[in-house]
């Protein structure tokens, strides 16, 4: 179908979008470059793209909470239990780190999502750490508390 | 302009059928619909994560408020407005920009809380060209090189994820053999594992040999925008095979890419059929060309 003659564009037309076409791919090829995920859509298309050493480490993050009562339970880290997900949760680590009091409003929002479920005094973000070899995961799971936060 | 130049820019801004527009506003404009409601529909809940709002660029840029309760459903009824308004002609063209502006508003919220899904580039870069290509029709069969270009514009979207997620796996291991005999396929099955994911796992010689195929296959995908007829349904069956076996070891659908390789089909022909059905009902002489 693209052998037509005379087109229904006029020349400026033509150009800008030729120039939108090209620039959108020069960004999208830099965003690669730059590993950024900052330029979405046109940012880092980088999943799965981490190569992973057979004899490295799994790391995950969790999150752990003590009742009012006292009891510790595990917090589910999904949208519909606290409104984030766990990779968003990841991707913040560093700030909660920083501030432990956003996860009061991670508290805050597990409260509003389940007006049922039984209310926090504590919440603990956990990172855990198994180590491979050959692939296989040996050994014991390393847990350490990143942040802390207490209701006040 | 020499020929070369008129070569190039009939590639870039080639005129293609009006109708073609039309079917794959109703396309894309359905799946965002299918997307909001089943795949990121984690903006709702983001609602009360205020405080972990961080928009990437383009929210910044625009000093997009994080999501409310209104704001999603808004969002979300236009998507669906835009869909229906598809039907009446008439309404044709401001469906278009409903269905983009509830959709674009929609993943900068689901995008914009630190972690982005990059199976959707190709659908958003198509949801704003599509806005370019003006009123289409179902049964407008004219080649037109405004949707020409905005077609081609959802090609490249669609086969530069696949590249673009080639040069980042180089980007990221420094040389692109270390990703492609490393244990990437083990460590993601060790995650979020399946029957079928734990069975290949036992297989690393095998998963070695199927990364570097994904890698190879990745970098040449642009080769689809070259092919015609067979060759490129051949190539468009393999990424949705590609994405199967994805989904049946990882769990990984890619669905918001998946539904962008039909701007490579001839969609323009599902209303050429149709009128052609309507035409042999009012007419029962057979037409002479």
């Amino acid at each position: 179908m693209s052998t037509t003659a005379p087109g229904d564009l006029s020349p400026r037309s033509v150009a800008w979008r030729v120039a939108a076409l090209g620039a959108g791919v020069a960004v999208l090829l830099g965003g690669q470059l730059a590993d950024t995920n900052d330029w979405f859509p046109l940012g880092s298309l980088s999943q799965y793209a981490t190569p992973r050493p057979a004899d490295g480490s799994v790391v995950s993050t969790s999150l752990e909470g003590t009742t009012v009562d006292g009891r510790t339970v595990p917090v589910p880290l999904s949208p519909a239990a606290v409104g984030l997900s766990r990779a968003e949760l990841e991707g913040q680590g560093q700030r909660i780190i920083a501030d432990p009091a956003l996860l009061g409003d991670i508290a805050r929002s597990r409260a509003a999502l389940h007006p049922g479920a039984d209310r926090l005094r504590q919440l603990r973000l956990v990172r855990s750490e198994q180590q491979m070899r050959d692939a296989r995961l040996v050994g014991p799971t390393e847990v350490r508390v990143l942040a802390t936060w207490t209701a006040s | 302009m020499s020929a070369a130049d008129g070569r190039v820019l009939r590639f870039l801004v080639p005129a293609l059928p009006v109708a073609r527009v039309a079917w794959l506003r109703v396309v894309l404009g359905a799946f965002a619909l299918v997307d909001a409601l089943f795949i990121t529909n984690h903006v709702f809940e983001h609602v009360h994560v205020g405080a972990f709002w961080r928009p990437t660029l383009v929210g910044r840029v625009l000093h997009w408020p994080p999501p409310t309760t209104l704001t999603a459903s808004l969002a979300l009824a236009a998507m669906v407005l835009g869909l229906v308004l598809t039907v009446p002609r008439r309404t044709r063209y401001l469906a278009g920009w409903l269905s983009s502006l509830g959709y674009l508003s929609w993943v900068l919220w689901s995008m914009g809380f630190g972690y982005v899904a990059h199976d959707h580039m190709a659908i958003v870069v198509g949801m704003v060209v599509l806005l370019t290509a003006g009123r289409a029709d179902f049964d407008d069969q004219h080649p037109s090189r405004a949707a020409g270009w905005a077609l081609r514009c959802v090609q490249v979207a669609t086969v530069m994820t696949y590249t673009g997620s080639a040069v980042s796996k180089c980007v990221r291991s420094g040389t692109p053999w270390d990703w492609a005999n490393g244990a990437v396929t083990v460590w993601a099955v060790t995650r979020r594992g399946s029957t079928l994911g734990d069975w290949v796992g036992r297989f690393p010689a095998f998963l070695v040999a199927v990364q570097w195929t994904v890698l190879v296959c990745e970098f040449l995908a642009p080769v689809a925008l070259w092919l015609r007829g067979k060759k490129l349904y051949v190539a468009v069956g393999a990424a949705m095979l590609f994405h199967l076996s994805t989904y049946l070891t990882l769990g990984i659908h890619f669905l918001p890419t998946v539904v962008c390789w039909a701007a490579f089909l001839p969609l323009e022909r599902l209303g050429a059929r149709r009128r052609r059905v309507t035409r042999a009902a009012q007419q029962p002489v057979p037409e002479s060309v």
